[in-house]
């Protein structure tokens, strides 16, 4: 079967001919984009599931929900420049989705930023009803952006 | 209207009787109870417009198989289009015994294998409720199963190669819980369809159960479920696994994406936590297998690729489908 040449392939192949790396910032490798912006999504998980363990209550560290919901909200701001045009070589689980729906994804991040943040003004509030449900409401944003732009694992 | 008459009970339905069930509303809770079946059952995902979206349940999701194109067809009470001229008993068989009211066959990208161990209050409980539902006027549209499912006895044969009719008996060693866990997830939630690895000829290999697959739906890859340490989710626990169906949330923290998010929309989050305790417990409970690639891989692209070539295959005509034969 003959595979077809993508349009991002080609923007990427021709912006290697004229002036050199493209991906994240001028001068990084997309391989290293792709690696930092795994480590930095690991970390978003990392977070949240820590998190998790606080809300159903199975510890109370309910003082550390704060630094968990500002770390997340602080990284969710860089998603969008973490998926930049030429990233999608190598070693990723990112659709091809990413670039190609570049709208809905940005949209995608955006709305998780935004819950991010609210769950930061719920743990402020103190109110853990409140907090249960921005909890809900982000988790709700990350499986709704990894349905359509990440592959499932092996 | 063709119906293949097989009792004396039928002949009575179909006199006209039929209304009668619509004019004395089913109690509530069993309404209830239907609309949770259909939540554990999965119904949703696939009878619920091409991306499982729609508010009813009157099909369009389309199955890309090494078999051929399958749609899933209206279920809506609708007169003409979907099941608002069934019976409860032709709902049941269609369920149990994977027949159609006219008696053809059906195609097993429908899991009645699966549903075929449903407790019969579960389906009356499910057929109350779909009743209930607003009826859609959009037409099912045909399969395109491959040419040799439209041989005459084809689905016979297979079903008598892999289909086991039955509901579901509890072992009675097992304590309740994971007979109510392993119930949810055989016969309700049809956990095998995706992640259970398929034999030649489709069916769903008992040897592999849980496995995962390279090629699963929309070509993507189904992953190992087993509580196998490394290739599965050895290191997770009851509770891990109990919350991921809630919330989609891996133990590390990643969220699933693809089917299984959907399957958790549509179906796992609505359930009580209990439930999804106890198809944890059965789950959990299962022999851990190692991935197909530590032990030399069924080449599983030739799945449907079976005894003649294909061109010869392409050049059949696709002929009427829906379901399979007569």
């Amino acid at each position: 079967m003959m595979r077809r040449i993508k349009p991002v392939t080609t923007a990427v192949l021709t912006a290697l001919l004229t002036v050199g790396p493209v991906a994240g910032t001028a001068a990084d490798d997309s391989e290293d984009v792709i690696k930092y912006r795994q480590k930095a999504m690991s970390s978003q998980g990392a977070h949240v599931s820590a998190m998790a363990q606080i809300v159903r209550g199975k510890v109370s560290y309910t003082g550390h929900m704060r630094s968990h919901a500002v770390g997340v909200a602080g990284v969710a701001a860089h998603v969008k420049s973490m998926f930049p045009e030429g990233s999608d070589f190598g070693v990723t689980d990112a659709k091809m989705a990413v670039w190609e729906n570049r709208a809905d994804f940005e949209k995608a991040a955006d709305e998780s930023k935004e819950a991010a943040d609210a769950l930061v003004v719920a743990v402020d509030s103190g109110d853990g009803a409140a907090i249960g449900e921005a909890f809900k409401t982000l988790s709700q944003s990350c499986k709704g952006c990894h349905e359509d732009f990440k592959k499932e694992d092996d | 209207m063709k119906v293949r008459v097989w009792s004396g009970l039928y002949l009575f339905v179909l006199a006209g009787w039929s209304g009668v069930a619509a004019e004395t509303p089913d109690p509530p809770e069993l309404l209830e109870r239907g609309e949770y079946m259909v939540y554990a059952a999965g119904c949703i995902s696939c009878h619920a417009g091409e991306e499982g979206e729609s508010e009813h349940l009157e099909g369009g999701r389309v199955f890309e198989t090494p078999f051929g194109t399958f749609h899933a067809p209206n279920i809506t009470p609708h007169r003409e289009h979907g099941i608002g001229n069934w019976t409860e008993a032709q709902f049941r068989r269609a369920l149990r015994q994977g027949v159609a009211p006219d008696g053809r066959r059906y195609f097993p990208v429908f899991p009645y294998t699966a549903y075929t161990r449903m407790r019969d209050d579960d389906i009356r409980a499910m057929w109350a409720y779909l009743s209930s539902r607003p009826a859609v006027a959009r037409p099912s549209r045909a399969h395109g199963g491959a040419w040799y499912l439209q041989l005459p006895l084809a689905m016979r044969l297979w079903r008598l190669l892999h289909f086991s009719p039955g509901p579901w008996q509890d072992e009675p060693d097992r304590p309740a819980q994971w007979n109510r866990g392993a119930y949810l997830a055989e016969a309700l939630g049809h956990c095998g369809e995706c992640h259970t690895p398929r034999g030649l000829m489709g069916n769903l290999r008992a040897d592999r159960k849980y496995v995962g697959t390279a090629q699963g739906p929309d070509g993507e890859s189904v992953p190992n479920i087993t509580p196998h340490p490394e290739d599965g989710i050895g290191k997770w626990d009851q509770d891990d696994l109990a919350y991921f169906l809630e919330s989609g949330m891996t133990p590390e923290g990643d969220f699933t994406g693809g089917i299984m998010s959907e399957v958790i929309d549509n179906g796992q989050r609505h359930l009580t936590a209990a439930d999804r305790e106890a198809i944890a417990t059965y789950v959990l409970s299962l022999p851990p297998l190692a991935d197909a690639e530590s032990l030399g891989a069924l080449d599983e692209s030739r799945v449907g690729r079976v005894m003649l070539p294909r061109a010869y295959a392409e050049s059949q005509p696709s002929g009427p489908s829906y379901p399979a034969d007569r």
